[in-house]
């Protein structure tokens, strides 16, 4: 219990001091473009009166989860399968390592003319964020299956879909929650990005269009915080996954 | 002041994403800077351009300490300019011209007028030039001062105009035509009276330009001619202009021809459209 | 019912519920054409940069 509470207790003071220098910083630097944590403050309360707060938060919530959805179940299939199957990693591996660092925002054009000025195609952006990271943690998660387990299960005569729902799933799984939570923190960090294309709602939209209209530093500042705060709500939530039984065996926790 | 219309306005961060909406046919009209609308059609783009969006409301800016007076001052300067494929490159290009000097005696960066402002403020250059709001805002905050109005130097300037995608104008011609409608009527109602334009400021600068009304008041009004919305049809003589500037700067490397990229079948018709009779919302 | 699968559930579950969230506030249900007044003509879209 106690241990517990200083897990609050030290972050907070932490973020409390750091909020601290950065108003002293910005009162002594002076100058019309950074602003103070109180016109941040106002900023957020500016954007719940015009009503807009929640329905950013939403938008970009419901394009990050559709496109990090997509990605998994098109990564973790994927990557089990070149996982297991060496040959095929081979084949595909050079066209994965020359795609993958590739920057999203170098896909916006494609974007837009697969999907036009819609949701889709943020999504898309999101999706191809995360699917590296996703098919990366899943070809290692089956790579790093302790061969004498498959040894032994096989010696029992287990094959096929018993072999993958009995042996390789549950022992893959923390590696690929891993990758997952990997992947959730591009994907988000990815949103701004995405939303620059010319969606007109979201956080990252509230950020670049904030930007534009000169001088809202304050509201380019509030979405910053409002992001990085999301975005440890998300991490937090995958990480107590990582508590349940079938995966707690992996972490030396 | 919301409700339901046939138009849905789409607010867009930069010309690289309008550029392939709109070619892409995901938008079915755009407003654009004049320059790149006449090289995307000669790079086979399916657009035409219908009619413009305003006069003037161009300027270049100074810091208010610089030393810089005239266009000879620019030798050697740095200086901002939101595109190659814009009017404002081309009316500096001609004033460099006009007064002995070349684009090779000064530092061009394109950037994002947004940005422009702080760029300025900061002096990491010399000069900016872009449209309106943003050369009012450094005006407003006082430390630009300005060098030229495009007003002053290219009369009857042209900044933005609107293309419409051609399978529109092939399939719905009555919709453009209502668009063109639109933009003179309202363009009349805004040149008829300084009311009308603060009545414009308080009611759209929120919602359309995510700007504080005192800053479109300023741009509408100090001077109030600063930006012009009668008058917009299109002229070949204006446009030839363009192509000449757009042609010796090296941004347009083939002929165009006029009838090819602009189709004036709408804006003919809206000559003798009345301006709209708003007071206000209800 | 084991533990995964109730975490699929549950994560299916907020999908869903951030949709259905998502498209009531900022998309608005009729645009679906899912109720009767929806089924309209799709919109001209006309961009612009907050720029003369």
């Amino acid at each position: 219990m106690k241990f517990h509470d200083r897990g609050f207790v030290l972050p907070l003071i932490v973020v409390t001091v750091l909020i601290l220098i950065w108003d002293l910083i910005v009162w002594f630097v002076g100058g019309t473009i950074f602003p103070r944590p109180m016109a941040v403050l106002t900023g957020m309360v500016e954007l719940i009166r015009r009503g807009v707060l929640l329905k950013y938060v939403v938008a970009s919530l419901f394009r990050v989860s559709a496109g990090f959805l997509l990605a998994l179940m098109v990564g973790i299939p994927l990557g089990l399968l070149r996982g297991w199957f060496t040959r095929a990693l081979q084949a595909f591996n050079p066209l994965i390592q020359m795609l993958r660092p590739i920057s999203p925002i170098a896909w916006i054009p494609v974007a837009i003319l697969w999907f036009g000025v819609s949701d889709l195609a943020p999504i898309f952006l999101i999706f191809l964020a995360s699917l590296f990271p996703i098919m990366t943690a899943s070809i290692a998660a089956v790579q790093n299956i302790q061969l004498v387990h498959l040894r032994a299960a096989q010696n029992f005569g287990i094959s096929g879909p018993t072999l993958f729902k009995q042996v390789i799933s549950p022992a893959a799984l923390p590696q690929l929650l891993s990758g997952a939570r990997l992947a959730l923190g591009i994907a988000w960090l990815v949103v701004v990005a995405a939303e620059m294309i010319a969606v007109n709602s979201g956080l990252g939209y509230l950020i670049i269009d904030a930007r534009n209209a000169g001088m809202r530093y304050d509201l380019v500042v509030a979405g910053m915080v409002l992001i990085g705060f999301i975005g440890l709500m998300l991490d937090l939530t995958i990480r107590r996954l990582e508590r349940i039984d079938q995966v707690r065996w992996g972490f030396n926790r | 002041m919301s409700g339901t219309g046939f138009y849905e306005p789409v607010r867009f961060s930069g010309f690289p994403e309008i550029k392939e909406s709109i070619v892409t046919g995901h938008l079915q009209a755009t407003f654009m800077v004049a320059p790149l609308a006449i090289a995307l059609r000669q790079q086979g783009a399916p657009i035409k351009i219908v009619y413009l969006g305003h006069r003037d409301g161009t300027a270049m800016m100074v810091h208010k300490d610089s030393h810089i007076y005239g266009i000879r001052d620019l030798k050697g300067r740095t200086i901002a300019i939101p595109t190659r494929y814009s009017n404002q490159f081309l009316i500096l290009y001609k004033s460099l011209r006009d007064n002995g000097l070349s684009l090779n005696d000064v530092h061009l960066v394109e950037m994002p007028p947004p940005d422009m402002p702080a760029a300025l403020y900061s002096r990491s250059v010399d000069a900016i030039t872009s449209g309106e709001p943003f050369m009012a805002q450094t005006q407003i905050e006082k430390y630009g001062r300005v060098l030229y109005q495009a007003k002053d130097i290219w009369p009857n300037f042209i900044s933005c105009v609107m293309v419409v995608h051609e399978r529109v104008i092939r399939e719905h011609p009555e919709w453009v035509q209502q668009l063109v409608d639109g933009i003179a009527r309202s363009g009349k109602w805004l040149d008829g009276g300084m009311d009308h334009r603060m009545l414009a400021a308080e009611n759209v600068s929120k919602k359309y330009f995510n700007q504080r009304p005192e800053l479109l008041r300023y741009v509408l009004s100090v001077p109030p001619d600063r930006i012009t919305y009668s008058n917009l049809s299109l002229a070949r003589k204006d446009f030839e202009m363009i192509e000449e500037l757009a042609t010796e700067a090296g941004v347009l490397k083939r002929p165009v021809s006029f009838d090819d990229y602009a189709d004036t079948r709408f804006s003919e018709k809206a000559q003798d459209k009345q301006s709209y009779d708003w007071e206000g919302p209800k | 019912m084991s533990q995964s699968l109730k975490i699929v559930l549950v994560l299916l579950a907020a999908f869903l519920g951030i949709t259905a969230l998502h498209v009531w506030l900022n998309i608005g249900f009729d645009k679906l054409g899912l109720t009767k007044q929806g089924r309209t003509v799709s919109a001209f879209r006309v961009g612009y940069l907050p720029v003369t």
